[in-house]
């Protein structure tokens, strides 16, 4: 049966401006689905193609930068109108991959094609234009200093066309900040710093405009199992995401004494309560609450909030990382303080995570003495509110210490040297989010493992332990989970359906395959569903490795091996030889599927 | 989210122990009713995945596991990420 949907993928060439459009085989959609298994298959046949390899700075032009739209974006599936971004991370110099979601996810899609590829860097700061199939560079000079959501803005104004879906960098990338993000319709694919790479080839946004319709195999079944999902997705099962958002999670790390405080030096912050998004929520005469969401996603998670009397544009969301980063990792109790991190991030264009991450560490940085405390004209110290504004101003233009702080906590250690690299919280160069490994022993594994870094995303690992926290498991129980866990996020993350749905399946890999079987006419199983992802995985390997990854790399931050200092868990660590003890069940447990699937 | 349904933080239950999970259950159905549907399954046997109890903040339980006095139950929703 035929692949129904867009085939092309359109290369472009920033360096002289030239543009190639391609179909691709059924056969390539049916083994990486799409998403992140599609763009890591472009990725890595074009760092071969072009014979990228180790030592390479992924700032030169060379570096690809790869959007791969979700196979069920502008169709009726629900929470579905999602893309994939992958590149060569200037944070950790290997693979990062990132999901952004909404109408450009779609629009993508109306345009009529798979992907997006660039290649090269051009002349003077551009916009890309894709009008269908037209492609076009616009001179972008004018747009410097703006905002994404500024840049969406003018470039619709100067078009004429308010339904322009526009891809773009902040401030943050166009500085070279490493964990500079991109944005598109108030969504950020966030961590890795592909903003930066963006930027490196003097792109400032890729604008679509995609009016063309999208055919599906099976328009009635695809209706029926769209409405299904559609039902559940407003059920209980997604009460918190609808209700509370993902901040509700500050609460219940809080109680269960793995909140991550002052750099993970502490898992009891005293001052939770006073920086929870409930906080805002349960104070309705002094913030105003709004919602937002992606497009055709009935969830609505995003719950924003503004100080009452301030400008409704700086409305913060309050995502649990974002607000955990700016909260308890900075020790900051003060809600105004962290809400207004959360938005001038977003303004700059940066990642909340390695953001908050990078200045926790320079709080440490300063107590130990490392760096002047008085660095941004406000005490750089933990619990220091005022802090934060003047040090991601610096950050984001890289002024004075924040030029430090722009390149990440594992080149901003090198740089200190001495004892800098003992509490500098990172796995192969991305900041760690918000959950504690000692806590939670599959998630230690996980983000040592993970191809793209310190990421909860990617093996939802956490979520595994946080489940059972009471599991009493072997090494190799916790090596397999950990496989299920990353086979599981990357079929999800190909298809791509938001994960915050995933309590809306019953049975997922069934239900998935009848999905992707009516909106694409490939038949696909839960067995054919695994060796996608495990091909997924073993590409994803290979990238790393092309780009000088060893297994030595696969490490956690040495603060991990000392115990958690108080509450209901002081005393617990991760143990080094049954770390190892893991990663070898792991690595066993993986090199055995790679033998039992055949190359595409 | 138990604590936005129920208006408050925490819930004094009595039950006789040594108990079980479902006889806490039981009781807080009929002290928080409006906990039924997103919470409590509309059985009233059990909690809407992915809630769950955890005891002393370190242990999880299932519905027949024992409970006793001093031990301080706690009702989460465990579903994260963002």
């Amino acid at each position: 049966m035929t692949y129904r949907g867009p085939h092309a993928v359109l290369e472009i060439n920033c360096t002289t401006g030239s543009a190639l459009r391609y179909d691709l085989d059924d056969a390539i959609f049916r083994a990486t689905l799409g998403g992140v298994g599609l763009a890591v298959f472009l990725l890595e046949g074009i760092l071969a193609r072009d014979g990228i390899a180790a030592p390479h700075d992924p700032l030169q032009a060379s570096t690809p930068i790869v959007f791969a739209a979700g196979p069920f974006a502008a169709t009726a599936v629900p929470a579905a109108n999602k893309h994939a971004v992958a590149t060569i991370s200037p944070l950790t110099g290997l693979l990062t991959e990132g999901l952004s979601s909404s109408h450009w996810s779609a629009s993508l899609r109306r345009c009529g094609l798979a992907a997006i590829v660039l290649t090269g860097a051009a002349s003077e700061w551009s916009s890309i234009i894709v009008d269908g199939e037209r492609v076009g560079f616009a001179d972008a000079r004018h747009l410097l200093g703006q905002s994404a959501r500024e840049t969406t803005k003018s470039l619709r104004s100067e078009w004429a066309d308010r339904t322009l879906r526009v891809c773009a960098v902040g401030i943050a990338g166009e500085h070279g900040v490493l964990y500079a993000a991109l944005e598109n319709d108030g969504r950020q694919a966030g961590r890795g710093g592909a903003g930066a790479i963006l930027a490196s080839k003097r792109i400032k946004a890729i604008a679509l405009r995609g009016r063309g319709s999208v055919t599906v195999a099976d328009e009635t079944r695809v209706a029926q199992l769209a409405q299904i999902l559609r039902e559940r997705s407003v059920g209980p099962r997604t009460a918190k995401y609808r209700v509370l958002g993902t901040g509700a999670n500050m609460r219940v790390l809080a109680r269960m004494g793995q909140l991550p405080t002052r750099n993970f030096t502490s898992a009891v912050f005293e001052g939770v309560e006073r920086v929870t998004p409930e906080r805002a929520r349960e104070d309705p005469s002094g913030y105003v609450e709004l919602r937002a969401g992606c497009s055709g996603c009935p969830v609505q998670c995003e719950h924003m909030y503004v100080r009452k009397g301030r400008d409704r544009r700086h409305a913060a969301a309050s995502e649990y990382e974002s607000m955990w980063a700016f909260g308890p990792n900075c020790g900051v109790d003060d809600l105004d303080a962290v809400l207004d991190a959360v938005d001038r991030c977003d303004r700059y264009g940066l990642d909340t995570i390695s953001t908050g991450g990078a200045i926790a560490f320079g709080m440490e940085c300063a107590d130990r003495g490392l760096i002047d405390p008085n660095v941004f004209g406000v005490p750089l110290r933990f619990g220091e509110a005022a802090v934060l504004a003047p040090a991601i101003d610096a950050i984001a233009h890289r002024r004075g210490c924040g030029d430090l702080l722009a390149d990440g906590v594992r080149s901003a250690a090198l740089r200190l040297g001495g004892e800098a690299q003992s509490f500098a919280m990172h796995a192969k160069g991305l900041e760690l989010p918000g959950y504690e490994p000692r806590a939670l022993p599959t998630y230690a594994l996980g983000i040592a493992v993970c191809t793209r870094g310190a990421c909860h995303n990617r093996a939802a690992t956490y979520d595994r332990d946080l489940r059972d926290p009471s599991g009493l498991l072997d090494e190799s129980e916790r090596a397999q989970r950990a496989i299920e866990g990353e086979d599981y996020a990357m079929v999800w993350d190909s298809l791509v359906l938001c994960k915050f749905v995933r309590d809306c399946f019953e049975d997922f890999y069934a239900e998935a395959s009848e999905l992707y079987a009516a909106v694409t006419g490939l038949r696909v199983d839960h067995e054919s569903l695994l060796r996608s992802a495990q091909m997924t995985w073993e590409t994803k390997r290979r990238i790393n490795a092309r780009m000088g990854w060893t297994q030595s790399d696969d490490r956690i931050p040495e603060r991990m091996f000392e115990p958690i200092a108080d509450g209901p868990l002081a005393g617990s660590r991760i143990d080094r030889s049954s770390l190892a003890r893991m990663q070898e069940a792991y690595e066993r447990a993986r090199g055995r599927a790679a033998s039992e699937v055949a190359p595409v | 989210m138990a604590r936005a349904l129920a208006g408050c933080a925490e819930i004094e239950l009595h039950v006789a122990t040594p108990s079980t999970v479902r006889h806490l259950l039981h009781e807080l159905v009929r002290v928080a009713p409006q906990l039924i549907g997103a919470v409590i399954d509309e059985s009233k046997e059990c909690l809407v995945e992915p809630n769950i109890f955890l005891l002393d903040g370190r242990r999880a339980v299932g519905i027949d596991d024992a409970i006793d006095s001093g031990d301080r139950p706690c009702l989460l929703f465990l579903a994260s990420g963002g």
